[in-house]
């Protein structure tokens, strides 16, 4: 049963339309006159600059969640041949969380009025790409090690947010919530690809000062590592909060 | 624990200096006294999520004393995830000392759960059968998860303590998904994350209190709104493939681990200490 055929056709439609670079730009450039809007153009390549305040860490962790279920979503279309029964009832797991994540931030972004329609629309637009080098999803072992990498980028990415959100009301929390939960997820990935590397080096750091801390990324950090996935779409956060 | 003025005096002289002696990590990770010297904030956070540590830290080095009932093959394990509680224990200590912080005596312990034999016995082969070992260890770190994630709003004013704190949280996410996953390889019946309340946890009834309030199906979208309107979870999934309502509201409560309130940490934790 493919768990993937999650997003609608209209959706698909729209992720085609805005992946081609030159069309997204220009729909970025329409937004520039609305102002306040938590996305703008970044000026001459084609691209996405983040909000700043909330709602901008916000929309980063929204592409964050975009990028894993979209990974999840072609990784389960068709499963490679060597997946487990096991593996898979956990990849499907996983997948449903990262959907509810995902759709719960455009909750949030709608129910407060955070991220307008538009800009929901054109975070949804940008179309992750997962190159066979990085995420082989014919092979079992491509598949985890894809998620592997996935979800411990989400878990330094989400570690980074947490001094930087404002909100103790709804924000902060549901981040938090998140974090404990795609923990979990990266430690299952990394004891799928490699048992009792839960909690490996280098994703915990074994020595020196920082021994027995996860990773950390700023906002800037992770955005780097997606933009190798965004076909040629640049995604920037300079307006993001750094402190 | 110091009286509010010894606290209070402590802290302001203390946190002066904080900042050169400590290590890099931890620079800019002391507790100001202007927090410090409230209760509920910053330094009782560190101070219960402290207690948290030491409890795991203190299981594992009892269990992992031969001659021990954890099998050899995942010995190596349960010795790194007790070297990465030793190393929270110590950068816990060292900060709430550096801020000038007085840390309590260590609690001894009883992981039975008899209190020193003087109430009835919770696990009371938990050194002797690995398979109730390794089901307080889960319980434990899930209960470590949660602990922290509830005190994590109290450290929003210190962003060098958060960003300690939240690396340290990451990783007991890490100990619980793979002490499940060593239950399941055993034959037990659970997943890397909690779903529902995981039938009151692997003892039932004396794990109950870990895993209640987990079985969340919604969760708080809007911030400004009262009385508070909650989102459901299952409606966010997709509509195709079918899934079983079982598996929807699994799915819901799977997705996000859910906060201890101070009050309900130490209950749990007074389980285990004499």
């Amino acid at each position: 049963m493919p768990e993937a055929s999650s997003l609608s056709t209209a959706a698909l439609s729209r992720r085609t339309f805005l992946g081609s670079a030159g069309v997204l730009t220009a729909t970025a450039m329409l937004l520039t006159a609305c102002g306040d809007d938590p996305v703008k153009p970044a000026t001459g390549t084609p691209g996405l600059e983040l909000g700043s305040g909330d709602a901008g860490l916000l929309s980063y962790v929204f592409l964050l969640k975009r990028f894993a279920t979209g990974f999840y979503q072609a990784a389960l279309t068709t499963p490679a041949a060597d997946l487990t029964a096991a593996d898979l009832a956990i990849l499907r797991d996983v997948n449903r969380h990262e959907i509810i994540h995902r759709e719960m931030l455009v909750q949030v972004f709608q129910k407060n009025s955070l991220v307008d329609a538009p800009t929901i629309g054109l975070l949804q637009g940008v179309a992750f790409t997962y190159p066979t080098a990085t995420f082989t999803i014919t092979t079992r072992q491509g598949v985890l090690a894809g998620a592997r990498l996935i979800e411990d980028l989400s878990v330094a990415a989400l570690a980074g947010t947490a001094k930087l959100v404002t909100s103790s009301v709804v924000y902060f929390p549901l981040l938090m919530k998140m974090l404990a939960v795609d923990s979990r997820h990266a430690a299952t990935m990394r004891d799928l690809v490699q048992p009792g590397s839960f909690a490996g080096p280098d994703a915990v750091a074994s020595t020196g000062s920082q021994a027995g801390l996860n990773q950390i990324l700023t906002p800037a950090a992770a955005l780097t590592e997606l933009n190798k996935y965004t076909n040629g779409v640049i995604l920037t956060g300079n307006s993001l909060p750094t402190t | 624990m110091p009286q509010p003025t010894e606290r209070r005096t402590a802290l302001a002289q203390l946190a002066r200096t904080a900042a050169v002696a400590l290590p890099a990590v931890l620079a800019g990770a002391v507790v100001t006294p202007a927090t410090a010297q409230r209760s509920g904030t910053l330094l009782d956070a560190l101070l219960l999520i402290l207690r948290v540590e030491w409890l795991q830290e203190a299981f594992y080095s009892r269990l992992l004393t031969a001659p021990t009932v954890v099998p050899a093959a995942i010995q190596p394990d349960l010795a790194l995830i007790r070297a990465q509680q030793q190393q929270h224990v110590a950068l816990l200590e060292n900060v709430i000392s550096t801020s000038g912080g007085v840390l309590p005596t260590r609690p001894t312990y009883d992981f039975t759960g008899s209190h020193g034999q003087t109430t009835p016995s919770l696990f009371p082969d938990v050194f002797t059968s690995a398979d109730t070992a390794l089901a307080v260890a889960q319980v434990l770190e899930d209960f470590s998860v949660r602990a922290y994630q509830g005190q994590l709003a109290s450290l929003m004013s210190n962003n060098d303590l958060m960003d300690l704190v939240v690396r340290m949280y990451a990783v007991e996410g890490r100990h619980a998904a793979h002490l499940r996953r060593l239950r399941q390889q055993r034959g037990a019946s659970v997943k890397p994350w909690i779903s529902g309340t995981d039938g009151d946890g692997p003892i039932p009834p004396a794990t109950a209190p870990i895993y209640a309030g987990e079985g969340q199906l919604e969760q708080l979208a809007t911030v400004s709104v009262y009385p508070p309107v909650k989102t459901s979870l299952v409606a966010l999934l997709p509509t195709l493939p079918v899934l079983t309502d079982a598996e929807q509201k699994a799915a819901a409560t799977e997705a996000y681990d859910e906060p201890l309130t101070t009050a309900e940490a130490q209950r749990i934790m007074a389980l285990f200490v004499i």
